[in-house]
């Protein structure tokens, strides 16, 4: 052979197609490289000058070179405490000694999306527009996704003179008022933002930007996952689909995964084959083989549809369990846009979720990527659910470590959601020794102990929470609440209302629940068929039904409503109309019923919560503040969610927009 | 051994052109063009580990993203770009499986493209020069025995001592194959059928290695004691009309095979 190749003449300046090709786009690959570093480095003086310009517009002198924010949602004050009095938070504790630790007053209601975006603009819901994860379409008495709107618009496509208007879907963030890492631009202050939520569609930035919450999957739901039986399974599935494994034999079945939807409405589908032969099961989609380990969740999956004239590819896992007759059960998560090939903006810029996906591997992109809907039907395991979180965990620390290793200076924040998912499915379990609870605890410690160990002298950490946690062990339906209280009235021959407020009568109803906790009048002129007049008549009714709500006992005469707001006292600015009339406080271990957040109706007012989803922090927003620390010692006196945007700009050197309603937590002094 | 092989591989893409032996050049250069292409492709997905390949790409795309993403710190470019030049060299080794694997059989059709397409068959209208070599000295002047078939010596026999070479040049005759004879030595010049895309001789050699499956536009010849050791004809270059351009066969080649390869990377999902 190597007499062969020492023989081969002309045929080394070309080694084939395939190789030769390899070779040549190597060689070019090199040359790029050594192009764009010199290039690089001969542009540098010039990004410098416009940066040292540009800092010399910040108000102060800046306390930190870097900020990092970690974000650990939900983290719980109570059980930070706790298990920092113990000894399992050394991390923490040498934060909570050496600079600050306090408790984080959220937002009303402490909702991760209200909360987050407060956290974001340092404002209160009134002036950013968001009060719940659902907003009201007060005209149909609809539910619609409160942060994001998506649709069609009319847009000019061609050249003159063959112009002509096409509709071209639109993705548009509803979030009002300004992030302070947008503020930062102004400065020639980079940013790096990962997965905060309610930044989808990404909004441009000097920096990157990865979108966090309300991220859809390919089938536009904030997460539906497939699961595939021979049999049809005997009732509903929320938040998921069903899909028929059709045997082809006894060690295999084919099936159809159900992707995006085409304008024709129905989905695109790709097939699957699934073969049980040997130890481990395959399955074929694409072409594409993935070997399956009984009853373990696999590694991400590409998965690509043809929608249109279009390839819309995402990403899966997939596990595979028997169930009692010893037939396949086959899980797919929901479809997460692929990052490498994003069908929809999920980064700023568009190329930095490509980045990552180069660098890490593929990764989960949906807003609320855990699959707890899976759970609560029971079609995984808790010890799947936990891989699978933990896996999101793991893929998000790479990210965040990579920020902190490329982020010089400037501003770096990122989010994890595996504090608060682990909490929503396991609360029962509690918070000791063992429990996933814990172990969740003990790994947030370290990966604050790993970040800190990250940070320089002149940085600043801050370790925040958006709310807290308790128990949500009982359901409380308000609309049948409002029903039985004459608020509230159904059409004749109507008892219970699965969603959508569906045999509602209009025509004489008052007020109407929907979302985790607002109640709505009912309103003439601005509901599709109001009947209470503004004024007088609203303020009187919106007293009446707070002074009954707050009466509201359970069966053993315990009030389960702590507190009800009306929402011009709790909200102020341009957007407290789209907010509910009244916030609903309710206490530990309550919490409005599934049905009622989507405009259901059910049999009782209180009735026990019999899903796995056991934790919850949508309660009266005094009983799940956040949990504040800092490597820097802070003013800690009354803190706020809202007092972060403030702070983190003070740190950097930038006065804090006059409409921001939290103060800074740093000392004054050092003004420029 | 090589002798044999050298036959059966000359005796396979004989029968491969058979349906282009009426037709120009052109279209059989383009048919294995097009054929070696797609197979060295296929033959690359099979052989290279095209998972490891593909998750190698990717980090290669993120490095390079990760150069255009902070172009505004160079020590950060400069970072990625070593990484990059590293994450290079290792697809260089990802590649050097499948290119050993590609390289043998790419010499083998290298060389039975150059030896049917590369040359013009002789002109009646054109005289060639031979150039032989005489491995144990050249004979005597006078003694020197050329005799021809099909072909017609045009004097004067040119004597090289130093290099104990002689040339002189031949004009083909009429359609018979042609031959020459040189000191008891037979020898096939030119081409070696009367059909389109058979081999065309460009020389001969008395040896018997390995180089000769990827030279078979050399002829092979018996050793004789006296004889020449081998040789070469001054036999024009052909060019092709294509795009409107004259190209060389390798041109030709090159492109066709490509683009094949392309095509079928796409087609059969190979990841290169």
């Amino acid at each position: 052979m190597i007499a062969l190749l020492l023989f081969a003449g002309c045929a080394t300046a070309y080694v084939g197609p395939g190789a030769g090709f390899g070779i040549v786009t190597s060689f070019l690959v090199f040359l790029n490289a050594i192009f764009v570093s010199l290039l690089s480095a001969l542009i540098w003086p010039v990004t410098m000058l416009i940066k040292l310009l540009r800092r010399r517009r910040r108000e102060y002198v800046r306390t930190a070179k870097r900020v990092v924010i970690l974000g650990l949602d939900g983290l719980s004050p109570d059980i930070t405490e706790k298990m920092m009095a113990d000894g399992k938070m050394p991390f923490l504790k040498k934060l909570s000694d050496e600079g600050t630790f306090s408790r984080l007053s959220t937002t009303c209601p402490g909702i991760s999306p209200v909360a987050w975006s407060s956290f974001q603009t340092g404002v209160n819901p009134g002036k950013h527009g968001i009060f719940d994860f659902l907003a009201p379409d007060r005209k149909r008495y609809l539910a619609k996704l409160s942060s994001v709107q998506t649709g069609t618009a009319p847009s000019a496509a061609g050249l003159a003179p063959f112009r002509r208007t096409v509709m071209r879907p639109f993705v548009k963030l509803l979030r009002k008022s300004t992030p302070f890492w947008t503020l930062l631009k102004r400065y020639g202050i980079r940013s790096t933002v990962l997965r905060v939520p309610i930044t989808y569609p990404p909004e441009p930035l000097d920096g990157h930007l990865l979108s966090g919450m309300c991220v859809p999957d390919l089938r536009g739901t904030q997460g539906s996952y497939t699961i595939f039986t021979e049999d049809e399974p005997g009732h509903s599935i929320t938040g998921g689909l069903w899909r028929r494994l059709q045997k082809l034999d006894e060690n295999r079945w084919s099936a159809e995964l159900p992707g995006p939807e085409n304008t024709d409405g129905e989905h695109a589908a790709v097939k699957l084959e699934l073969d049980t032969r040997g130890e481990t099961a395959v399955l074929t989609i694409n072409e594409g083989n993935l070997k399956l380990e009984k009853g373990l969740l696999s590694d991400w999956f590409e998965v690509c549809f043809r929608s249109g004239r279009r390839k819309v590819r995402g990403i899966s896992k997939f596990c595979l369990t028997k169930d009692s007759e010893g037939k396949p059960v086959l899980y797919s998560t929901a479809l997460h846009v692929d990052p490498y090939f994003p069908s929809i903006p999920i980064s700023h810029p568009v190329h930095y979720s490509r980045y990552l996906a180069g660098l890490y591997g593929p990764y989960a992109t949906m807003g609320l990527a855990e699959d707890t809907w899976a759970l609560n039907n029971g079609a995984i395991s808790e010890e799947t659910f936990l891989k699978q979180a933990w896996s999101i965990y793991d893929e998000r620390k790479k990210m965040f470590f990579d920020a902190l290793e490329r982020t010089a200076d400037g501003l770096i924040v990122c989010v994890f959601d595996t504090s608060d998912r682990i909490q929503h499915m396991f609360w029962d379990n509690g918070s000791g020794e063992g429990s996933p609870i814990n172990e969740m605890y003990t790994t947030m410690d370290s990966l604050i102990g790993e970040t800190a160990e990250k940070l320089g002298r002149n940085d600043m950490l801050i370790v925040m929470s958006d709310h807290g946690f308790t128990s949500f062990h009982t359901c409380i339906d308000f609309n049948r609440w409002l029903l039985e209280n004459d608020y509230l009235f159904l059409e004749d021959g109507v008892e219970t209302v699965e969603t959508s407020f569906k045999g509602v009568d209009w025509s004489r109803t008052k007020a109407w629940s929907m979302g985790l906790a607002g109640i709505m009048l009912n309103l003439r002129g601005r509901c599709g068929n109001g009947i209470v007049e503004p004024g007088n008549d609203a303020s009187t009714l919106l007293s009446e039904i707070s002074g009954k709500l707050l009466k509201l006992e359970n069966s053993n005469g315990e009030r389960v409503i702590s507190s009800v707001y009306l929402s011009e006292n709790v909200y102020s600015g341009p957007y407290v109309s789209l907010g509910p009339d009244l916030v609903i406080g309710t206490e530990r271990g309550y919490r409005s019923g599934w049905s009622c957040v989507t405009g259901g109706i059910g049999k009782e007012i209180i009735y026990p919560n019999d899903r796995k989803w056991n934790g919850d922090h949508c309660h009266d927003h005094r009983l799940v503040p956040g949990t504040l620390a800092s490597n820097v010692k802070l003013n800690t006196e009354n803190t706020t969610i809202l007092d972060i945007a403030p702070t983190v700009l003070r740190a950097l050197g930038v006065a804090a927009p006059e409409y921001m309603e939290g103060k800074s937590l740093i000392g004054e002094g050092a003004h420029k | 051994m090589t002798n044999a092989a050298g036959i059966l591989i000359n005796g396979f893409f004989d029968i491969l052109l058979i349906p282009f032996r009426t037709l120009p050049h052109f279209w059989g250069l383009l048919f294995i063009s097009l054929l070696s292409g797609l197979g060295m492709i296929m033959v690359f997905k099979f052989v290279s580990n095209q998972d490891k390949i593909l998750r190698l790409r990717r980090r290669m795309g993120g490095e390079i993203l990760g150069i255009l993403l902070h172009l505004s710190s160079p020590g950060t470019v400069m970072n990625f770009a070593g990484k990059l030049i590293w994450s290079n060299t290792l697809y260089l080794g990802y590649l050097l499986k499948p290119l050993l694997v590609i390289a043998i059989p790419f010499m083998l059709v290298w060389g039975q493209l150059d030896a049917r397409y590369g040359s013009a068959v002789m002109d009646e209208s054109d005289p060639v020069t031979v150039t032989v070599f005489f491995e144990n000295g050249l004979p005597l002047k006078d003694s020197l025995q050329i005799g021809v078939s099909g072909l017609e010596l045009i004097p004067p026999v040119l004597f090289i001592d130093t290099l104990d070479e002689a040339s002189f040049r031949i004009l083909p005759l009429g359609d018979s194959l042609p031959n020459l004879k040189i000191e008891g030595v037979s020898i096939q010049v030119g081409r070696t059928g009367s059909w389109n895309g058979c081999r065309i001789h460009r020389g001969f050699d008395s040896g018997n290695s390995l180089k000769r499956l990827l030279t078979p536009w050399i002829a092979r010849v018996d050793r004789m004691p006296e004889g020449p050791g081998s040789g070469y004809y001054s036999l024009p270059d052909v060019r092709y009309g294509v795009l409107g351009g004259y190209w060389s066969w390798i041109a030709v080649f090159l492109l066709f095979s490509s683009l094949s390869a392309i095509a079928g990377a796409k087609f059969f999902k190979v990841k290169i």
